[in-house]
C-alpha cells in the first residue's frame, strides 16, 4: 500500500509577506470585507488583500500583539503585552488612528514570560484573553504595573540572584497572571479563571463553547487543551494568589498537590509529549461548511515545534466533554510554528506562524481542499466497554482485525515538577469489533478503561473500501471519566 | 495657546553673536598641489547616518566632496578642527531660531567647511583642500539633534586604525553595522512610536520619536512622560531579536528626565490614573487618561528651533484646580503657558487648565 499524505488532498500556498517586515505572526483573522488582516512581532497591523496579493500597513507600534479580532472593516481589538486595544481607522483612510484601551486592569512586572493571549469573541461582543505567567527564567523589573503580591518571595528578594529558588518555575506576582479574563466590549473586565500557565490559544468553538490550550511545563505533564468555565481551576497554582479564597500569607509552592487535585479540572484533551504537540496555540473550528474537508465544526490546533496542525475530535461522556486528538496537517509544505489561523471565506485555511525565539517558523500559508475525502479517523467516542471509531469513507473488507489496531495507555502525573514521564504504560487488550459491510463505524471493545489514562491507539494498514490508505494513523484519547461518570483517577497525584 | 517665551530669548541671542562665518585654511606657500584631487561621495542615509564613516587625504591635497542627501529629513555636513565634533555640534545647537538661516552652522572658531542644510533628495559638493597639518578632522551633521550619532573622520596624513577600535567614528559603524537598523517594511519616518520595554520606566512604556531627532519615554502604565532625548530613536533589537527579555536601548542624549512620581492631579489628591489609549495627530500620539473622574489629554511635538519638545495639555470643561509635576526644571529651558511654578511643581487654576503647554527644551 502506498503511503498516504495530507498533500494528496489539500494544496498549500505560500503568501509573501512585504521585504522588511519580521514576518512571525500574532494573530490572524478576517474583516468582513475579505481582507485579511494579521498582527506582527514588531507591532504592525497589515491587511491583505487575497485576490490582489497586497498588503497594506494598518496599524503600527504595538507591544508583541499576540491576537487579532476584526470587529469590522475599519476596526480591530488586538490583545498586545501591556492591554486589550481597540483599533480604528476613523477618517477611512485605511490606516488606522484611534487606539482605545479597552482593559489593561492587569499586572506587569515586566517579565519578559508574561505574554498577552486572545482575543477570543463571544456571541455577546464579550472578549476573553489569556495571560501568561512570568518565568524564573528571568525576575521582575524594578517598576511593576499593579500590586505586588508573591507569598515565597518579598520584593528585594526578587532581587537577589537566588530569587529562582524561591519564585516558582512560572510565578504570578502581579494580578491575574495565569488567569483567563473576561472583558465586556465595553472594557469592564471579570476574572474568569485561573490555573494556566501558558494559555497560548483561546477560541470559541461553534457552539460558543471556551477552549484554551496551554504548554506543558510545571505542574502540566502534558500539553493540554481544556474546555474553560467561570471559577474553574484549571491546574497550575501560581493564580490562585489572586483568587478571593486563597489564605493571605500561604505559598501555593509549599501546598501538596493532591489538595489541588482536589480542585482542578482536568484538561478536555491532554496533547502527548514528543508524540503529538509539544506546544499548542490556537484553537479554531472548521467554520467552513464543509468547503475544508470531511471536518466542519471540528476543532484545529496549532503546534509550533513542528509542522503539524492536529485536530480535536471532542465526545460528551456523562454531561463533561473529554475527546482525542490525531494529527490533521503533517509536512507538506507546512512550516513549523503555527501560530495563528484563520477561515476564509471560500473556506480555506490561513495559517500564521512565529517562532520568538523558540522552536518554530515565520509567515503565512493558505491550505485549501482540493475536493477529494481523505481516510481518516472523523470521530472517537467512549462506549461503555471500548470506542466507536467512525472513518470518514467506509472501511475496505477485513478490516476488524487485531494487526490493525493497538491501543496502549497511559498517564500523565501532577505535580510541581517541570512535565511529566508517560506512567503506568502498558498495552489494552482488544476484547472483539464489530463492524458492518460497508459501514463507515467501527466498534472496539477493550478489556480494561480506567479513568484518568490517555488511550492511545496505533493503526496499521487501514484502508477504505476505495482503496485509499489511511492518512493519519496516530489518535489520543483522554479519557477522564467513564461513560457511568466515574472520574476517580487517584494515581495521578504525583509527589 | 500661549507664545512660547523662550523663543524670544533666543532671537536676542542673535544679536550678540559676531564674527565671520566659517575659516579659510590655505595651503601652507609654496606648497606644490601635484596630487589629484580626492572625489568623495558621502551619503546621508535614514538613521542619522552618513554612508561613508571616515576617508583619508594627503596634507594640502585638493578634495571634492559631494554630499547626497538620501534621507528623508534635512541635513548638512561640517568639517571641524580635530578634537572639536562635539563643541560645534554643541554650538549649532544654541543657534536656537536663527539655526535655520545659517545653515545650523554655528559661528564657531572650530569650524573648516560646511554644506548648506539639504532637503530630503538634493546634494551640494564641496570643494576645499586638505590641511597641511596632519591630524584627525571630524565631520558632523549639525542639524539639531543629529550630531550625536551623524558623524565621521578625515584622516590627513594620519594612518588609519582597524575600523572596529576607531574612535572617531560612530559605534555603530565600529561594528559594522548599519547607524539604525531597518526593522520594518516602510522604512523610518518620524513621527514613529514604539511600545516597547524601556529602561527607566513601567513595562508598560511608550517610546515615540518625532521629527528634528526629538524622543521621549512616556509611560501607560502612570500616564506620565518620563524622560527626553535627541539624536537617533531607539534600538529595540534587545527586545525583538528574543522572546522580550530586554531593554530597548535608548539612541542618542537624554537631556530631561521626570524626577517626580505621579501624573497630572486633578482636583487635589494624588490619583490612579487610567489610560484610555491615544489618536494619532499627524502621526504623533496624543495621549488620553483619567486622573479623578476627569479626562485628560497629552500631545507632545518638537520644539523646531531647538532641541525640545512641547507639552500640549487639554483638559476639556474642566472644573477643577489642577498641578502638574513638571520637574527637574533647571538644567533645561523651562517655559510654560499659564500657571505658578513652585518646586517643580505646576498649578494652574480650574480654567487655566482646559488648556495650556509647557516647553522643555535643551539649552539652558
Amino acid at each position: 500500500m502506498r503511503a498516504a499524505g495530507i498533500g494528496d488532498y489539500y494544496s498549500l500556498e505560500n503568501i509573501a509577506t512585504p521585504k522588511g517586515l519580521d514576518p512571525q505572526v500574532g494573530g490572524l483573522d478576517f474583516m468582513p470585507n475579505g481582507r485579511l488582516v494579521a498582527c506582527f512581532h514588531r507591532g504592525e497591523v497589515y491587511t491583505y488583500d487575497p485576490g490582489k496579493g497586497e498588503w497594506r500597513l494598518f496599524a503600527d507600534g504595538l507591544q508583541e500583539p499576540l491576537g487579532i479580532v476584526a470587529i469590522n472593516d475599519r476596526e480591530v481589538v488586538v490583545m498586545q503585552r501591556p492591554e486589550l486595544t481597540r483599533i480604528t481607522d476613523t477618517d477611512g483612510d485605511g490606516e488606522a488612528d484611534q487606539y482605545k484601551t479597552v482593559c489593561d486592569d492587569f499586572g506587569m512586572t515586566g517579565n519578559y514570560h508574561e505574554f498577552a493571549f486572545g482575543p477570543a469573541r463571544d456571541a455577546r461582543g464579550n472578549l476573553f484573553v489569556g495571560l501568561n505567567l512570568a518565568s524564573s527564567g528571568a525576575s521582575i523589573r524594578p517598576e511593576l504595573r499593579g500590586e505586588f503580591r508573591h507569598y515565597g518571595l518579598s520584593r528585594e528578594g526578587f532581587k537577589a540572584k537566588s530569587y529562582g529558588r524561591s519564585s516558582g518555575r512560572m510565578y504570578a506576582a502581579t494580578p491575574y497572571r495565569g488567569w483567563v479574563l473576561k472583558i465586556t466590549p465595553d472594557g469592564k473586565m471579570t476574572p474568569f479563571a485561573p490555573g494556566f500557565r501558558s494559555p497560548n490559544g483561546v477560541g470559541f468553538d461553534l457552539d460558543g463553547r471556551l477552549f484554551v490550550s496551554d504548554n506543558q511545563g510545571d505542574w502540566l505533564g502534558t500539553s493540554k487543551l481544556f474546555h474553560v468555565q467561570s471559577g474553574k481551576f484549571y491546574g497550575h497554582p501560581a493564580s490562585l494568589a489572586w483568587t478571593n479564597k486563597w489564605k493571605k500569607g500561604r505559598n501555593p509552592l509549599k501546598v501538596a498537590s493532591a489538595e489541588f487535585e482536589a480542585k482542578r479540572t482536568r484538561a478536555t484533551v491532554l496533547f502527548p509529549h514528543g508524540l503529538m504537540a509539544n506546544s499548542p496555540t490556537q484553537p479554531i473550528p472548521d467554520s467552513s461548511g464543509g468547503k475544508f474537508g470531511p471536518f466542519a465544526a471540528q476543532l484545529f490546533v496549532g503546534e509550533m515545534n513542528r509542522a503539524r496542525i492536529v485536530r480535536v475530535m471532542l465526545d460528551k461522556v456523562a454531561g463533561e466533554w473529554q475527546g482525542a486528538c490525531v494529527p490533521f496537517y503533517d509536512g507538506a509544505g507546512l512550516g513549523k510554528g503555527n501560530h495563528r489561523f484563520a477561515f476564509g471565506k471560500d473556506g480555506s485555511m490561513w495559517v500564521g506562524q512565529t517562532h520568538l525565539s523558540w522552536v518554530g517558523g515565520e509567515g503565512v500559508q493558505r491550505i485549501k481542499w482540493n475536493g477529494k475525502t481523505p481516510m481518516e479517523v472523523e470521530s472517537m467516542k467512549l462506549l461503555r466497554n471500548g470506542f466507536k471509531l467512525t472513518f470518514t469513507k467506509p472501511l475496505a473488507k477485513g478490516a476488524g482485525h487485531h494487526d490493525h489496531f493497538k491501543f496502549t495507555r497511559y498517564y500523565y502525573g501532577y505535580r510541581q515538577g517541570y512535565g511529566s514521564p508517560q506512567l503506568g504504560t502498558e498495552e489494552v487488550q482488544i476484547a472483539g469489533f464489530k463492524l458492518r459491510r460497508g459501514d463507515r463505524t467501527m466498534m472496539i471493545y477493550l478489556d480494561k478503561l480506567t479513568p484518568g489514562y490517555v488511550y492511545q491507539l496505533d493503526l496499521n494498514n487501514i484502508a477504505a473500501s476505495d482503496g485509499s490508505p489511511l492518512v493519519n494513523a496516530l489518535v489520543c484519547y483522554t479519557l477522564n471519566r467513564l461513560t457511568n461518570g466515574d472520574d476517580k483517577a487517584p494515581h495521578l497525584v504525583q509527589k | 495657546m500661549g507664545v512660547p517665551v523662550l523663543k524670544i530669548r533666543f532671537v536676542i541671542g542673535l544679536f550678540v553673536q559676531l564674527g565671520l562665518f566659517g575659516l579659510v585654511i590655505a595651503p601652507a606657500l609654496g606648497q606644490e598641489l601635484n596630487e589629484d584631487p580626492i572625489e568623495v561621495d558621502i551619503t546621508a542615509r535614514a538613521g542619522l547616518r552618513y554612508d561613508v564613516v571616515r576617508f583619508a587625504a594627503k596634507p594640502g591635497q585638493a578634495i571634492l566632496m559631494k554630499l547626497i542627501n538620501d534621507d528623508d529629513m534635512a541635513h548638512n555636513l561640517v568639517f571641524t578642527k580635530p578634537g572639536q565634533r562635539q563643541a560645534v555640534a554643541t554650538a549649532a545647537l544654541a543657534l536656537g531660531v536663527d539655526g535655520e538661516a545659517k545653515n545650523w552652522v554655528p559661528d564657531h572658531a572650530a569650524v573648516l567647511w560646511s554644506t548648506p542644510v539639504l532637503p530630503p533628495g538634493e546634494q551640494h559638493v564641496l570643494q576645499f583642500t586638505a590641511p597641511v597639518e596632519p591630524g584627525i578632522y571630524p565631520y558632523v551633521c549639525t542639524y539639531p539633534g543629529h550630531g550625536f550619532l551623524m558623524y565621521g573622520a578625515l584622516y590627513v596624513g594620519v594612518s588609519m586604525p582597524e575600523l572596529a577600535v576607531d574612535q572617531h567614528i560612530p559605534e555603530l559603524a565600529r561594528q559594522g553595522k548599519a547607524a539604525q537598523k531597518q526593522f520594518h517594511a516602510w522604512g523610518h519616518k518620524r513621527p514613529l512610536m514604539y511600545r516597547i520595554f524601556m529602561p527607566n520606566a513601567s513595562p508598560a512604556a511608550i517610546a515615540v520619536g518625532l521629527k528634528h531627532g526629538q524622543n521621549y519615554c512616556w509611560d501607560a502604565g502612570q500616564c506620565r512622560l518620563r524622560y527626553a532625548w535627541y539624536g537617533g530613536f531607539v534600538d529595540p533589537s534587545p527586545v525583538w531579536r528574543g522572546n522580550g527579555n530586554g531593554l530597548a536601548g535608548v539612541l542618542g542624549t537624554k537631556y530631561w528626565e521626570s524626577d517626580m512620581p505621579g501624573t497630572i492631579r486633578v482636583g487635589g489628591a494624588d490619583a490612579e490614573p487610567e489610560f484610555l489609549g491615544y489618536k494619532k495627530v499627524d502621526g504623533q500620539p496624543e495621549f488620553h487618561f483619567r486622573v479623578n473622574d476627569t479626562e485628560v489629554y497629552e500631545l507632545i511635538t518638537p520644539l523646531h528651533s531647538i532641541v525640545g519638545i512641547q507639552r500640549s495639555f487639554r483638559i476639556p470643561n474642566n472644573t477643577q484646580a489642577v498641578s502638574l509635576p513638571v520637574g527637574p526644571t533647571s538644567q533645561v529651558t523651562f517655559e510654560h503657558s499659564a500657571g505658578k511654578l513652585e518646586n517643580g511643581l505646576l498649578s494652574l487654576s480650574a480654567e487655566e487648565a482646559r488648556a495650556f503647554t509647557v516647553f522643555i527644551g535643551l539649552i539652558k
